[in-house]
């Protein structure tokens, strides 16, 4: 920590002040990133990841006392990851690795049949990932996984008249999501201001990311990150009450 | 060392790092470890292989020792030298942060302890 930063501590330490605190936060962004970036090929987005150890990250610089802790990168790390690991924790009932190895294979399937025509030899595993878009390892662990276990591909036919498993699952049909999404819109709407709105607007309905919707609005991400959240609250709230 | 341990030279080669965590998936597998334990093992020893390159080393001597829900990891390098030599400032934390333990040896040693 440089005597920049400690200045900057002892200021936030004293007047609370959001600006200071910001400048701090932008200043330790990085670690936010870099950390982020170490639970990638978890079923998470990197974007969700960043957005959980930004807000981490401002917890941490809340947190943080100069006097009492050493480095500032030393107190935040595990905070950081704490989080991480919490939300990893919460959203356990929807991410299991298993499930997306098995959703892997038949695109690593289909890239090892194409590139062993045209290579005329077995591609190796790296180019079987540039092909399909995955990490090496992935695919090796996939390769791995379907020698030791008994993976079944989904295109695969199961019965004489050739049905594959794919045209056995349900879908659910998208107009129900996209009604209900509707009409839940229209009730929430009316607590946000204009600014809200649009972040919403831009985030949901034309799947901008947080960085461009920052761009747009000639702000940092962070802002944006925090509004976001403000704006989750909000919602919360509002439908909680209904 | 018992003569359960799983022994692994590695020399200090990017690439190779992707057969170290394969390597330490399959111990923490056979620890009885879930997917998210096995996948902080990743991270531990891609954190500590980061810093054995960075440091310039040659390679690392590592060593596996599985047990039920609890796995050993040792390194050394090959000269001897301390491990974390090249470690950055967020390596330690991380590391403390992901393994129950981590042990820097007198001789230089690494050993982290995951349960």
């Amino acid at each position: 920590m440089t005597q920049n930063d400690d200045k900057l501590f002892e200021e936030y330490t004293q007047t609370g002040s959001i600006e200071v605190r910001n400048i701090i936060v932008e200043k330790y962004y990085y670690m936010a990133k870099v950390l982020a970036g170490k639970f990638l090929n978890r079923g998470v987005d990197y974007d969700d990841l960043l957005q959980v150890a930004s807000l981490a990250l401002v917890k941490a610089v809340e947190r943080f006392k100069p006097d009492m802790h050493n480095k500032f990168s030393t107190f935040a790390t595990p905070t950081i990851i704490g989080e991480i690991k919490k939300y990893f924790r919460d959203k356990a009932n929807t991410i299991r690795m298993p499930r997306k190895h098995y959703e892997l294979y038949p695109s690593i399937k289909n890239a090892f049949e194409t590139l062993s025509q045209v290579l005329d030899r077995a591609p190796t595993p790296q180019e079987i990932a540039d092909s399909t878009g995955h990490s090496a390892e992935e695919v090796i662990e996939v390769l791995e996984m379907v020698r030791n276990g008994n993976l079944t591909s989904l295109d695969e036919e199961f019965d004489e008249e050739g049905y594959s498993r794919m045209e056995a699952v349900g879908n659910v049909d998208p107009d129900f999501e996209r009604i209900e999404t509707l009409d839940l819109y229209d009730r929430a709407l009316d607590v946000l201001d204009e600014n809200e709105r649009k972040v919403i607007l831009m985030r949901y309905k034309q799947g901008f990311s947080q960085k461009k919707i920052a761009e747009e609005f000639g702000v940092s991400q962070m802002y944006i990150s925090r509004l976001e959240k403000k704006i989750y609250s909000k919602l919360r709230k509002k439908l909680d009450s209904n | 060392m018992s003569n359960k341990d799983i022994k692994l030279e590695i020399p200090s080669v990017k690439r190779y790092s992707r057969i170290l965590r394969l390597t330490a998936a399959g111990a923490a597998d056979a620890s009885g470890f879930n997917i998210d334990v096995i996948e902080d093992v990743k991270i531990l020893v891609s954190e500590v292989f980061s810093s054995i390159i960075e440091a310039g080393y040659k390679g690392v001597k590592i060593s596996f020792l599985p047990n039920d829900k609890k796995l050993k990891i040792s390194f050394e390098t090959y000269s001897g030298e301390p491990v974390l030599k090249g470690a950055n400032e967020m390596t330690v934390p991380i590391l403390e942060a992901l393994a129950g333990s981590v042990i820097k040896e007198e001789n230089g040693g690494l050993t982290l302890i995951i349960e």
